[in-house]
């Protein structure tokens, strides 16, 4: 294969794998969603039982609520839309001492919602929930990574996405490989 | 002198001028006199006024060894303690200033006697000397430079046997030695040293020559440390484990190790190329570095082959005895500046590979070569920036938090007995004894941070007033709120008065915090009273 060959299917590939790699910052990923409800599980074992309810529309927490149908007395729900964020109480959390939800909502949700990232506003809810209910001694809770989250105006978190950007490492290195051997 | 070596002094002034740059783009908003960015600076200097005064080389003249990560570094400092009397963060910067400008030199000397083209030893030791992160260090008074340096010099000492092979070899067990009391896991140089033996034409009974100093270093660290404590392990080390730990007590070794390398990757990505958004670059200056890394291997490039070796070694250490990063990074220094350095390996070398083949002119490669230095140094340049206003921010808020409350305890009657999770700018500027709930002093004391229950610990030892690092909500246990982390929220036979709060606005504390992870944005003072 050519040098010219090379160079134009490696530019190709890593302009594809960057694409596809860039999700745009601040909209809700099914991936979010999905480790979200797995941390969840934490609470779920111990006897709170927690959903997610996350709508992208902007439409506030109430008007949400009074969509859903089958609530379930003792479950939690976390809502989430694109401007408002609430939890309703399920039986266990309501039978305990109160969680410090006005902190959570305030100081760790609202300033993401404020510019618009709902992935992380969620990442800061459910991470939010399960260290109330962790610190309060209520559940056994082996945490996730902490989020970096001031409580005004934070940044978007931006993670590296490792699914295509070993790839491009890959190509650099091989390329560089290549290069050695030519040089010979 | 002929031309070539010419160009290789020049190639040494230039890089001098570079890294004089570099370092005033981080220091030039900041005043020394404010001092330091890292309140872990300020134990450091704790340390060092009580081995100027007292002797004993420890945070408390009681307790040998205690909360000092570095007995070297905190030796140095109480030179100025003892006779120079210079502000500390000024000081510190001196020394750390000359070890920078050393090192930077010394790799480029390395590269040099390895046999590498000028242009690619040239880039090389520019690139990775001036890696914004790897040059605040310089500035963050702490051990790490004092790290990179010895560990250099050493390097430098067993692989370039010279005339004067043997006295060399005991020269590198000496450096080794140092490097072993500046930081204990660094002995773990030792080892790569053992490996690159066939690569150094040393013979091998040099390696006695080597480990004789370094491990007499070992056996009187280790005999020091358990007459003193009973424990030969590094006073600190439990503290700190729980501290960065304490969050994922189930999480295994793997798991941890994992979450190491991911955040030296978010670091590299954002302080050190600048990245806000994509992440393509960071990947590609990865797979620059790694193919750098290659290249070293393949030309044999011993000298700086080793130091690569090291700086991966280090980080594996690490992975196994305390996977994190540290603050701003500083458990292993060499990774941003091996990161940048190798990658500049890696460019050149396809760089060269391309011209070759297509037999470019030579003012079409200088053109080329101009053009991708341009393009490695932007990212730097922009990184440096970042870090002057990081740095800057870092000192203000360690000053308006952990300093002020310093010098309000200082002011607390003379009884009275007091306990802190902060122990540097408090107990620099507090001056007086206190009980250091971070376990950095007590190790025993890891257990109530541990456990989150610390109220058994103020209730033995009769604490009148305590100082907790805060989030900016109290009611909220997010992981700064060490009200919450040490259990106080739950009070069971006393009650906590607040006395005085310092806390720095979002805006400066966010700032120094992404960068160095400098730590909690509020110092508040508590008053212990007995519950009705």
């Amino acid at each position: 294969m050519t040098l010219q060959a090379t160079t134009l299917l490696m530019t190709l590939v890593v302009v594809a794998a960057g694409v596809a790699g860039c999700t745009g910052v601040g909209e809700l990923r099914p991936s979010t969603e999905e480790s979200s409800n797995r941390q969840l599980e934490a609470a779920r074992r111990s006897g709170f039982a927690t959903e997610i309810v996350a709508e992208d529309a902007e439409l506030d927490t109430e008007e949400l609520m009074s969509r859903q149908t089958n609530l379930d007395p003792e479950t939690t729900y976390l809502l989430l839309t694109r401007t408002d964020a609430q939890i309703v109480s399920g039986r266990a959390l309501r039978d305990g001492p109160p969680i410090p939800e006005e902190a959570i909502l305030r100081h760790w949700v609202a300033p993401y919602l404020k510019l618009g990232d709902r992935d992380n506003a969620l990442k800061a809810f459910v991470f939010g929930y399960l260290r109330a209910l962790h610190s309060a001694g209520r559940i056994d809770w082996d945490a996730a990574i902490v989020p970096f989250l001031p409580p005004e105006e934070p940044g978007p978190q931006i993670q590296n996405t490792y699914s295509w950007g070993w790839l491009v490492t890959l190509l650099m290195l091989l390329l560089t490989i290549w290069s050695v051997r030519q040089r010979r | 002198m002929d031309e070539k070596q010419a160009h290789w002094k020049w190639a040494h002034g230039l890089l001098l001028l570079l890294q004089a740059g570099a370092l005033f783009c981080i220091a030039r908003l900041t005043s020394f006199e404010h001092g330091f960015p890292l309140d872990d600076a300020w134990i450091h200097q704790v340390v060092g006024r009580t081995l100027a005064e007292t002797g004993v080389l420890g945070y408390t003249p009681e307790r040998f060894g205690s909360a000092a990560t570095s007995l070297a570094w905190g030796a140095i400092v109480a030179i100025n303690h003892a006779w120079l009397g210079m502000e500390p963060a000024l000081f510190a910067f001196l020394v750390n200033a000359a070890l920078f400008i050393g090192t930077g030199q010394l790799w480029l000397a390395m590269l040099r006697r390895d046999g590498a083209p000028l242009a690619a030893a040239f880039g090389t030791a520019v690139l990775a000397s001036t890696a914004s992160n790897f040059v605040w260090f310089a500035l963050s008074g702490m051990e790490s430079m004092l790290l990179v340096f010895l560990s250099t010099l050493t390097i430098w000492l067993w692989t370039e046997p010279g005339e004067r092979s043997r006295l060399r070899a005991w020269g590198a067990g000496v450096t080794l030695g140092l490097l072993f009391l500046t930081r204990p896991e660094a002995g773990g140089l030792l080892g790569v040293l053992v490996v690159a033996l066939p690569w150094t034409r040393r013979p091998p009974r040099d390696l006695i020559a080597v480990a004789t100093p370094c491990l007499v270093a070992v056996a009187g660290y280790a005999f020091s440390m358990a007459t003193a404590t009973g424990d030969a392990r590094p006073s600190t080390l439990e503290g700190r484990r729980v501290m960065w730990f304490q969050d994922v007590p189930t999480a295994g070794p793997l798991e941890l190790a994992g979450r190491m390398l991911s955040m030296w990757g978010d670091r590299l990505a954002e302080h050190t190329l600048a990245l806000s958004s994509s992440r393509l670059l960071f990947w590609t200056v990865l797979g620059l570095s790694l193919g750098g890394a290659f290249v070293v291997l393949q030309h044999r490039w011993v000298r700086f082959g080793t130091l690569v070796a090291w700086g991966a070694a280090h980080i594996a250490v690490y992975m196994v005895l305390l996977p994190t990063t540290g603050h701003g990074g500083r458990y292993q220094p060499l990774t941003p500046a091996l990161f940048t350095g190798l990658a500049w390996v890696g460019l050149w070398t396809i760089a060269s590979a391309a011209w070759t083949r297509y037999s470019l002119p030579t003012k079409a490669r200088g053109f080329a070569m101009v053009a991708l230095t341009i393009a490695l140094a932007a990212p730097s340049v922009r990184s440096l920036r970042a870090w002057g206003h990081a740095h800057h921010d870092a000192v203000t808020h360690i000053w308006d938090t952990e300093v002020a409350m310093g010098r309000v305890v200082a002011e607390l009657p003379a009884t009275a007995t007091i306990a802190s999770f902060d122990i540097g700018g408090i107990g620099y500027f507090g001056n007086r004894e206190l009980i250091d709930l971070g376990a950095l002093v007590d190790a025993s004391l890891a257990v109530a941070l541990r456990d989150s229950d610390a109220w058994p610990l103020l209730d033995e030892r009769g604490v009148d007033y305590v100082v907790m690092p805060e989030g900016f909500g109290h009611a909220f246990p997010d992981p700064w709120n060490f009200y919450w982390r040490l259990g106080l929220h739950k009070q069971p036979a006393a009650r906590l008065v607040e006395l005085e709060r310092f806390a720095s606005s979002v805006a400066v504390w966010k700032r120094g915090v992404e960068a160095s992870l400098h730590g909690a944005p509020v110092q508040v003072l508590y008053q212990v009273e007995s519950a009705p």
